[in-house]
């Protein structure tokens, strides 16, 4: 495997990781301030994307469609928040789970109604499609390291806002003490609602950036949700840094074993069986990584000690 | 000289710069009741953890019965016969007082992995079970769910979970709490009698409890045991004053 | 006699008799629709042993499913092609004996559920329902990725199992063969609640550091009950595959681990036969409401959703009322 391959496969190993967090980091800032299991969360993702699709084939303009997401997912999860999730902040773990299965069902079958089962299409923006050479000779395409900006860009903003704001004071305060914010007088309601809106907007970006580049269908959120739980559980419940962290993990080894594995293997075995057994192997490695760090570090690399 | 039946030797426990507890040396011997006093925050409930196995200590030995138990965790000092009650009523709320009995027992006796016999036809279990509940005066609360009894009741049947374990040791932490006078005064006359039975390391802030109850008395304060003696060495002790009352001491 | 025997007596007479009628009047699609709530059923007393009186929230249950499903498949495969399926250390052929079928898939399901639940059973609430679920979800891809079993097309069997002394290709006879083993788990089930090793995982539910203070390990009672719970679903799943004669690795998909616990929920959570009444509803909803809109399972999430929000007990509970302590 060559050099520029292997820069080729790590940058999308980035990319796959910096939208990973965009999903990881709402899932672990409502659980952290709520402690609440959002199953909806890969909904809202789709929500996004379909936004963006729809509203920039109406306009002709992807940045209009990427606002649109922004809007329509924080939009829609502040409904949803308002409406359902707010009755389950008292609820056990297995209430909220089902409510919001229950969620994905009615949000799948009523963009499936709206929108009918083939998948739309989000065109790349012609100011951000093709390649750039990069140092070294790389072509790499120029909306993927555009994706790769804009997550670093938001775990950036992320960050700001945590550590630097007075909302982010307030969400720091709630994860480490629910009840006690609400008796210094913060607005519990109106806080939840702006975190669950706000883990949503990313959600909907997340959604619409990557729509761009596969398909806007119906059920593609969940399978970036489990991921996104991986890696949550990777990095640690709560803790945005071990979001970061986490999904650049899962995106890199993810990416980087697909490629590799049956590679690797192609030196001990013949080719067709290697590229079975290696993309086998390399479908589960990160559950692997997962299975490993729960049994070596419950808590996740950045969450709180038991 | 009787062997001890528990026994602290310099146990160290600290968290951070927080030393929870510094050199703690303590003994139970068969058939007295040794009380564990100080004021809150002295670290009596980090004392009471490391030696139900709930925390290791970071330096010192717990034993009992004549075994080194410091590794030990809470299930297996359970079944060496260490009887426990918590600060804050622990049960099982959707279970009956005679579940809760009866899973004691069950415990104490290891019979868990049985699958296909009816726990409650077992004969044997249940008798044991209503004689336990009944000790304690919960005969005819028996088919009460236990979220529904009231506090006293709830703290009686946490002594009736103890017992089932046929303890060697009890460990009681504020087994008094939140009980009327009249519950206090029949919880102190049942838990002379039971010291016979096993010695008893009771934890509690009721003093009038704790000196009638009392055959010795160790003071915590600031992780530290200040004094330990008899229930008059420790009522004449000024140490013990000070770090009750203040340095403007009354008379206790 | 209590309200809850009634309605577990009826439920129990009515799915026998509904395909008795439907054998004697031919109408096949009643007794396969029957079939299939059996097997669902079976599935959910699985998931309801872990999630009902354990506590255990699996959204991974479908890995056991599909597992068993496999196991079936695998077996079914090299029986029809006669290939041994590994030669070392022994040779292991292919089968298409319903006994044996059944005792691999829950050799199978009971060592997958031993490993998952062994990583998982030490986490907390949240952790354990992400992580089941991502360990179901690996197996999806696990299987999607092995083109020699289908990939994601899946695998169609050409036969169904032999039973010996009856005739399973015709319905009635194979949805005996599912009732049976369906009225054999809730036996096990009901025996469980009933014994020390019940007592002590519902204790466990309810009170951990109890439990251990009376010297029993929680995690060692929830890992039993984890892997019982699992190979009873995997059966269930060997007898999807069979009834389908198609295996896919859908079977071990989110959504269908979803779908197990929908009607554990529907049902009614812990209840004996809330399995059983929850496949029937699942059942029914599908086959009216399925010919009705194309969109019913947003109406199943709606009505999940409001089970959960308004009417905990699901039908059981909301039918039979709320437990009364009894001894």
């Amino acid at each position: 495997m060559t050099t520029i391959l292997f820069i080729e496969q790590v940058l999308n190993g980035l990319q796959f990781g910096v939208m990973l967090f965009l999903m990881a980091a709402g899932l672990t800032l409502v659980f952290g301030v709520m402690g609440l299991i959002n199953l909806a969360h890969g909904s809202l993702y789709m929500v996004g994307a379909f936004a963006a699709a729809t509203v920039a084939a109406a306009t002709g303009s992807f940045l209009l469609g990427l606002i649109a997401s922004l809007a329509a997912a924080a939009m829609a999860g502040a409904i949803v928040e308002i409406v359902v999730i707010r009755r389950l902040y008292r609820r056990d773990h297995l209430d909220q789970v089902l409510a919001t299965f229950a969620l994905i069902l009615i949000f799948s079958e009523g963009t499936r109604w709206l929108f009918g089962s083939f998948p739309l299409y989000l065109d790349i923006p012609a100011m951000l499609s093709g390649s750039v050479t990069l140092p070294g000779g790389i072509q790499y395409p120029l909306y993927r390291l555009f994706i790769i900006g804009m997550g670093l860009g938001v775990a950036a903003f992320l960050f700001w806002l945590i550590s630097r704001t007075r909302l982010g004071i307030q969400i720091r305060a709630g994860e480490a003490d629910r009840e006690m914010i609400g008796a210094l007088g913060v607005d519990i309601s109106k806080l939840y609602t702006v975190v669950f809106a706000l883990g949503a907007a990313l959600a909907g970006m997340a959604g619409a950036l990557v729509g761009a580049i596969q398909s806007v269908e119906v059920g593609m959120g969940e399978p970036v949700l489990i991921l996104a739980f991986v890696t949550i559980i990777i990095g640690g419940i709560g803790s945005i840094k071990g979001a970061f962290v986490g999904a650049l993990l899962v995106g890199l080894i993810d990416t980087l074993g697909r490629t590799m594995l049956p590679i690797a293997f192609g030196t001990v075995m013949e080719a067709s069986a290697a590229t079975t057994v290696g993309s086998a192997l390399a479908s589960m490695l990160i559950y692997i990584l997962m299975a490993g760090v729960l049994i070596a570090r419950p808590q996740g690399l950045f969450g709180a000690a038991a | 000289m009787t062997e001890p039946v528990l026994e602290v030797r310099h146990v160290h426990k600290s968290f951070g710069a927080l030393r929870a507890s510094h050199d703690i040396n303590l003994t139970l011997y068969p058939g007295e009741i040794h009380a564990l006093i100080g004021p809150n925050g002295a670290g009596k409930s980090t004392l009471i953890k490391q030696i139900a196995g709930n925390m290791q200590p970071d330096a010192g030995e717990i034993r009992f019965l004549g075994q080194d138990v410091t590794a030990l965790g809470t299930v297996a000092l359970a079944r060496m016969g260490l009887g426990r009650s918590f600060q804050i009523s622990s049960v099982i709320p959707e279970f009956t007082v005679l579940q809760n009995v009866v899973l004691a027992l069950q415990g104490a006796r290891g019979a868990s992995y049985h699958f296909f016999r009816a726990v409650l036809n077992d004969r044997d279990m249940t008798e044991t079970a209503r004689a336990t509940a009944a000790r304690v005066g919960l005969a005819d609360r028996l088919a009460v769910w236990a979220q529904d009894l009231s506090h006293g009741e709830r703290r009686k049947l946490e002594i009736a979970m103890a017992l089932a374990l046929a303890p060697r040791a009890f460990l009681l932490d504020e087994p008094m709490a939140g009980m009327g006078a009249e519950g206090a005064a029949e919880m102190t006359r049942f838990l002379a009698e039971l010291r016979h039975e096993a010695p008893i390391l009771l934890v509690e802030h009721d003093m009038d409890a704790v000196f009638s109850l009392a055959d010795r008395i160790s003071v915590l304060d600031y992780g530290e045991i200040i004094a330990s003696g008899t229930v008059a060495e420790i009522r004449a002790n000024p140490e013990v004053r000070r770090a009750y009352l203040g340095d403007d001491a009354e008379a206790l | 006699m209590r309200r809850e025997t009634i309605i577990n007596a009826a439920l129990a007479i009515g799915l026998l008799a509904i395909p008795l009628w439907a054998h004697v009047t031919g109408e096949i699609f009643t007794i396969t629709l029957a079939t299939r709530v059996a097997i669902l059923a079976l599935a959910a007393v699985g998931l309801n042993l872990a999630l009902g009186l354990g506590g255990l929230v699996s959204f991974g249950h479908a890995a056991y499913f599909g597992l068993g499903g496999y196991a079936m498949g695998i077996l079914a495969f090299h029986a029809q092609t006669f290939d041994p399926i590994f030669t070392w250390p022994f040779v292991f052929e292919g089968t298409s004996q319903m006994l044996v079928i059944w005792g691999v898939a829950l050799v199978v399901s009971g060592l997958a559920a031993a490993l998952i639940g062994m990583l998982t059973l030490h986490t907390s609430g949240a952790y354990f329902i992400m992580a089941t679920l991502a360990f179901g979800q690996m197996f999806y891809y696990l299987f999607v990725s092995w083109p020699k079993y289908g990939g994601e097309d899946g695998m169609s069997i050409y036969v169904r199992n032999d039973f010996p002394g009856l005739n399973t290709l015709d319905p009635i006879q194979f949805f005996l063969i599912c009732y049976v083993l369906l009225m054999a788990g809730i036996f096990v089930s009901w025996r469980i609640a009933r014994s020390p090793f019940g007592l002590a995982l519902k204790a466990s539910r309810q009170n951990a550091e109890r439990v251990e203070t009376v010297g029993i390990t929680p995690f060692r009672i929830r890992l039993a009950a984890f892997v019982i719970s699992g190979m009873i679903t995997g059966l269930a799943g060997a007898l999807m595959a069979d009834l389908n004669r198609f295996v896919g690795p859908t079977m071990f998909s989110w959504q269908t681990s979803g779908e197990i616990m929908i009607l554990v929920i529907l049902g009614g959570v812990a209840r004996l036969y809330g399995p059983v009444a929850g496949a029937a509803l699942f059942i029914l909803l599908e086959h009216w409401l399925g010919g009705v809109s194309d969109y019913w399972l947003a109406f199943v999430g709606a009505l999940l959703l409001l089970v959960v929000l308004f009417a905990r007990g699901g039908l059981i509970g909301s039918l039979a009322g709320r437990e009364v302590a009894h001894d």
